[in-house]
């Protein structure tokens, strides 16, 4: 009955747990989703686990506010950076499963992969991306400035790559309606990565320029 | 998890580790004595005054208004019900006030205390839904201790049900007829105080000195502890505290009550407990009908000061005020949360009154004002 007295940790370790969690849905719902848009899987028989996996993150979301209000009203002023972190990011990682979940609505919608080059070279994504998730929350649990850094690095020429591709296939007058999806499904990724990006830069980034992190910091003077 | 001052910028956990927290029960039972031991010497500088200066200082709480107006007046300046009720322990103790005199000042204490999480309840004004949940949150304590007191006030002062079944109570653990009432502790507490009195008759002469010294300090014990034990427990007891509000989210009843007291015993401070609710309300995280549970359970834990304040006191009529305390607290539970019609009526008055409070604010000011200074000076001008 008072095992609430015994119990060690605070509201913060549940949030981190929840936000492990989040990330690990959020892999699940991306994996559907692309197997679905590129991997030759019928969608009607990803939606519904994709269908639950994403509300699961919205759920989430939510409990991680709740335990920070909790938090941030029992210890006041000594972790409200901490708090306002938290609310962002599980923001983020709310919106990765919200994307992924974009994308299975184009392969729900379109119902054939594209060809070619185009797959393949979505295929490769999904295959870096994919473990990119998992790895975002490794790294903010252990705290890896230097393997953030590498993340971070990695997470822009990804996201350089999808807006050339945007470029190219805006560019291109054939096959009109694939290349829309295809391009909708690079601008996905490409929002799937910036959210990742956005959450391994809490790692490296002061609280006020989180979600800004390409942008120069500012001078001390 | 994260390490303090990785990417969650947090400060060290604030669940102390073993060490810090053997040192904190030490501070804190040091703390308990030379709170006891404030209560013993209030109650002896008191004492030591003389009847004249005693029954002009407390002419007028005979009359239940009176003694209602100055346990809510004494209770909001002092912020703070723990320091009212042990100071009314202490009076009693010392002989300065009956029993049957000061049951409408712990009463008024009651309602006293609830300031604290009405002015809380401000800090959200310039965001109106916000603050028509937080001023309902804080609002619902006022007006079931209102009420409690509406009901059981009266019926006191007709039939004195509370001090009776109180005086049956203390006839338990001590002998409530020859007066006496002899706590583990008492001992070691008139040992401390002796030291204290002994102090202040060699420092001072004349004895009404010296008895002012001692009330004085005593007052300043009593202050001083609570606050510092308030500020050590809140820091002990920081991670059960958000582990049982929680777990409170989203559930209604016994538990709420449970949690509410145990809160409350952990800080001493019912301010505090229900203050802590009132971000949480006005966020709509806990919903008025899951903290108002809640805010019972304060109402009872916060009885324990004065049950502790009355281990000081060697007359049993300590512990009888004590109790009354305590049952006025169970009864006003008992009248009001079973029965879900009369459950919900302090809900729906603040509700009301946070509609009225947003529509407009200067309502806020009005009612802080007059029901926490005005209307106690009045009665107490008017029958002084």
């Amino acid at each position: 009955m008072f095992k609430w007295l015994r119990a060690g940790g605070t509201g913060l370790d549940e949030v981190e747990e929840t936000f492990a969690d989040m990330l690990s849905d959020d892999r699940h719902v991306f994996d559907l989703a692309m197997s679905a848009r590129v991997g030759g899987a019928e969608p009607a028989t990803v939606a519904e686990a994709l269908n639950r996996t994403e509300e699961r993150t919205d759920e989430a979301e939510r409990r991680i506010r709740r335990l920070v209000l909790v938090h941030a009203s029992v210890h006041g002023a000594s972790d409200i950076p901490a708090c306002l972190m938290y609310m962002s990011i599980a923001k983020d990682a709310e919106r990765i499963a919200d994307l992924s979940k974009n994308l299975f609505g184009i392969a729900d919608t379109v119902g054939v992969a594209p060809d070619g080059e185009a797959r393949d070279d979505l295929v490769r994504l999904r295959d870096k991306i994919s473990p990119m998730i998992s790895e975002a929350a490794r790294l903010f649990v252990d705290d890896d400035r230097a393997a953030a850094e590498a993340f971070i690095e990695t997470a822009r020429d990804l996201q350089e790559h999808c807006h050339r591709q945007i470029d190219t296939l805006l560019r291109d007058q054939d096959e009109v309606p694939q290349a829309a999806a295809t391009v909708l499904t690079y601008r996905h990724l490409s929002r799937i990565v910036a959210n990742l990006l956005n959450i391994v830069s809490a790692v490296v980034m002061p609280l006020d320029r989180l979600d800004y992190p390409g942008e120069d910091e500012p001078s001390e003077d | 998890m994260t390490t303090a001052g990785g990417p969650t910028g947090r400060a060290p956990s604030p669940e102390v580790s073993g060490v810090i927290r053997a040192v904190r029960v030490g501070l804190l039972l040091v703390l308990l004595y030379a709170f006891l031991v404030g209560v013993d010497l209030l109650g002896t500088g008191i004492a030591g005054l003389g009847e004249e200066f005693t029954d002009r200082l407390f002419r007028g709480v005979g009359n239940p208004l009176a003694g209602l107006a100055v346990g809510i007046l004494a209770t909001v300046l002092a912020q703070s019900s723990s320091v009212t009720t042990a100071t009314i322990v202490g009076l009693v103790g010392a002989g300065v006030l009956s029993v049957h005199d000061a049951v409408p000042m712990i009463m008024g204490a009651n309602i006293g205390t609830t300031v604290t999480n009405t002015l809380a309840s401000v800090g959200s004004i310039r965001r109106p839904e916000e603050f028509r949940r937080a001023f309902a949150g804080a609002t619902m304590h006022d007006f079931f201790n209102v009420a409690s007191v509406v009901i059981l006030l009266p019926i006191e002062v007709v039939t004195g049900v509370l001090a009776r079944l109180a005086v049956e109570l203390s006839d338990l653990v001590g002998d409530a007829s020859g007066g006496e009432f002899n706590s583990p502790v008492q001992e070691g507490v008139q040992a401390g105080a002796g030291v204290v009195e002994s102090a202040a008759a060699a420092l001072v002469g004349p004895p009404r000195v010296a008895a002012a010294l001692l009330l004085a300090t005593g007052l300043g014990l009593l202050f001083g502890t609570l606050v510092a034990i308030t500020k050590n427990m809140r820091v002990v007891m920081a991670g059960p505290a958000e582990r049982s509000l929680n777990a409170v989210l989203g559930r209604s009843g016994v538990l709420g009550i449970l949690v509410g007291a145990l809160l409350t015993v952990s800080v001493q401070s019912s301010s505090i407990s229900t203050s802590l609710l009132i971000p949480m309300i006005a966020a709509g995280v806990l919903r008025l009908e899951n903290a108002y549970p809640v805010t019972l359970g304060a109402n009872l834990g916060t009885t324990i000061t004065a049950l502790l304040a009355a281990l000081a006191i060697p007359q049993i009529a300590g512990l009888q005020i004590a109790l009354v305390h305590l049952l006025f607290n169970l009864t006003g539970i008992l009248i009001f949360y079973p029965i879900p019609l009369l459950r919900r009526l302090p809900l729906r008055a603040s509700r009301k009154m946070a509609d009225l409070a947003v529509a407009r604010r200067t309502m806020v000011l009005v009612y802080v004002i007059l029901l926490f200074l005005v209307l106690p000076l009045g009665v107490i001008v008017i029958v002084r």
